[in-house]
């Protein structure tokens, strides 16, 4: 009888401590820290800083511009790319995002956002050698849930106009 | 009651005895597969096994493999590591940067001479590179330097015509390294060695060159006995590694030299030391300059050939574009 009850905490020990580890695991992990440029709706460059976060959903840049912040959560397996709405609390889906290699560009929801990220693409590069060797301009669209639908390359993304 | 405690008892102990990876699964229960639907799609994916039912089978080409979403999370962090301060001549921009002029090989001795060899020309043919070829070379050379002190007047038409031949013959062997090593070896570039890699190098450390003569207590001497006025430029080094990068290429030619600069594989320790790879001749070699101080592998360099390769690394490591 001692045994069992014995048996009976650790199990309840297991099912306590797995998820407290879990959640352990899923506290964000900051990647990096990141002083550059960035400029609003096509706008001229202004100083702002770049902190790229891991969390279980995705990795969030949280773009310190001035006074202001925005926030783009960029998930893999899809890719999806979100916005964070303060004024509603939501993640709002992105419509587009672009990268120019030569430039360390990156840009999301056409102009709206820019930013020279050479961390983000360096990483972009090793994680898809296939797809990005020889690219200079990588764009992306999604539709109105968040998916990628389309994507284009350098010249093949004049097609799109 | 006490069998049922028992048989609860021994339930427990055989999720207990369970794998890891399963335990917390069964912990967890539906609520984190309804959480995330993805997670069930990957088992699902997992389990699938390609095509044919007995798994491990040899699966089809589908042409799609390459064909994902262009970009990231960007979470992986890259070999070179992540960088704390962007680098960049302007802010943020998607517009194609305008090509940096291509110095022309004018007043800067035979160090000035383009690097730019990395562009196919369909006159080249592939042929094995041979160490007589090298030995022609050399012999050229020479010949180059003693028509140049005894007939100053012919040495313009003489000169250029060497460096056809030249260029010709390291041609010929850069498309053999190229076809041997294949597309793999570019593959496992690292990230910032790309189109932009001024800015992307992802060390803010280091400073190199902006000087007429090279600060080394031993160049002067050592340039005058060599016969040359100065080095490589910035400008033409970092042109080359633009052409490598824009042809996936691995590698770029030093001039006076047979050492080829492996550019991916170079690694700064600290703000003055780089190491890096390089092929001399058909042997790779691994080097540790000492760009302040001027040192190759801890000595100052014996030729003309290793100033170059030391000048080289220490541009493209630390040199400004």
């Amino acid at each position: 009888m001692s045994i069992s009850i014995l048996l009976m905490l650790a199990a309840f020990a297991v099912g306590v401590v797995l998820p407290s580890a879990q959640a352990r695991t899923e506290a964000p992990e900051v990647l990096y820290t990141l002083q550059t440029s960035c400029s609003l709706a096509g706008g001229e460059p202004e100083p702002c800083v770049v902190e790229a976060t891991q969390t279980a959903e995705g990795t969030t840049y949280r773009h310190v511009i001035g006074g202001r912040v925005e926030t783009v959560r960029i998930s893999d397996a899809p890719v999806r790319m979100t916005l964070w709405d303060a004024g509603t609390k939501t993640w709002t889906p992105l419509s587009s995002a672009a990268a120019r290699f030569s430039t360390n560009t990156i840009c999301f929801n056409g102009r709206d956002l820019c930013v020279v990220n050479a961390n983000y693409l360096n990483s972009v590069r090793e994680d898809r050698p296939d797809a990005s060797a020889g690219r200079d301009l990588v764009q992306v669209r999604f539709d109105d849930s968040g998916r990628v639908h389309l994507t284009c390359y350098d010249d093949g993304c004049k097609e799109l106009r | 009651m006490n069998r049922t405690a028992q048989r609860v008892s021994l339930l427990l102990t055989g999720v207990l005895a369970l794998p890891s990876w399963i335990t917390p699964a069964l912990a967890l229960g539906g609520s984190a597969a309804g959480a995330n639907p993805s997670h069930g799609a990957a088992l699902l994916a997992r389990g699938g096994g390609g095509i044919g039912s007995g798994g491990g089978g040899r699966r089809g080409n589908s042409g799609f493999q390459s064909s994902g979403p262009g970009l990231s999370s960007g979470s992986n962090r890259p070999s070179g590591g992540w960088s704390s301060q962007s680098r960049s001549s302007s802010g943020p921009s998607l517009e194609r940067p305008r090509a940096a002029a291509q110095p022309r090989g004018s007043g800067l001795g035979s160090g000035s001479r383009d690097l730019n060899r990395n562009q196919p020309s369909g006159s080249r043919q592939t042929v094995n590179r041979q160490t007589s070829v090298r030995s022609d070379n050399l012999s050229q050379r020479s010949d180059v330097r003693m028509e140049r002190i005894d007939q100053r007047g012919d040495v313009r038409t003489t000169r250029i015509e060497n460096r056809t031949d030249r260029v010709e013959d390291r041609s010929r062997v850069r498309r053999d390294r190229v076809d041997s090593r294949g597309r793999n070896y570019w593959d496992s570039h690292p990230g910032w060695a790309r189109p932009g890699w001024g800015y992307a190098r992802p060390w803010n450390t280091g400073w190199y060159g902006g000087w007429s003569s090279p600060s080394w207590g031993w160049w002067g001497p050592r340039a005058t006995a060599w016969g040359v006025a100065s080095l490589t430029t910035a400008a033409v080094i970092n042109a080359a590694v633009n052409d490598a990068v824009n042809n996936q290429v691995t590698y770029i030619v030093i001039p006076n030299s047979n050492f080829e600069l492996m550019y991916g594989t170079i690694a700064p320790a600290g703000t003055d030391v780089v190491n890096f790879e390089a092929f001399m001749g058909e042997t790779r070699i691994t080097m540790r300059a000492d760009c302040r101080r001027g040192t190759l592998n801890g000595s100052t360099p014996n030729t003309i050939g290793e100033a170059e390769l030391m000048n080289a690394a220490c541009q493209v490591a630390f040199g400004s574009v």
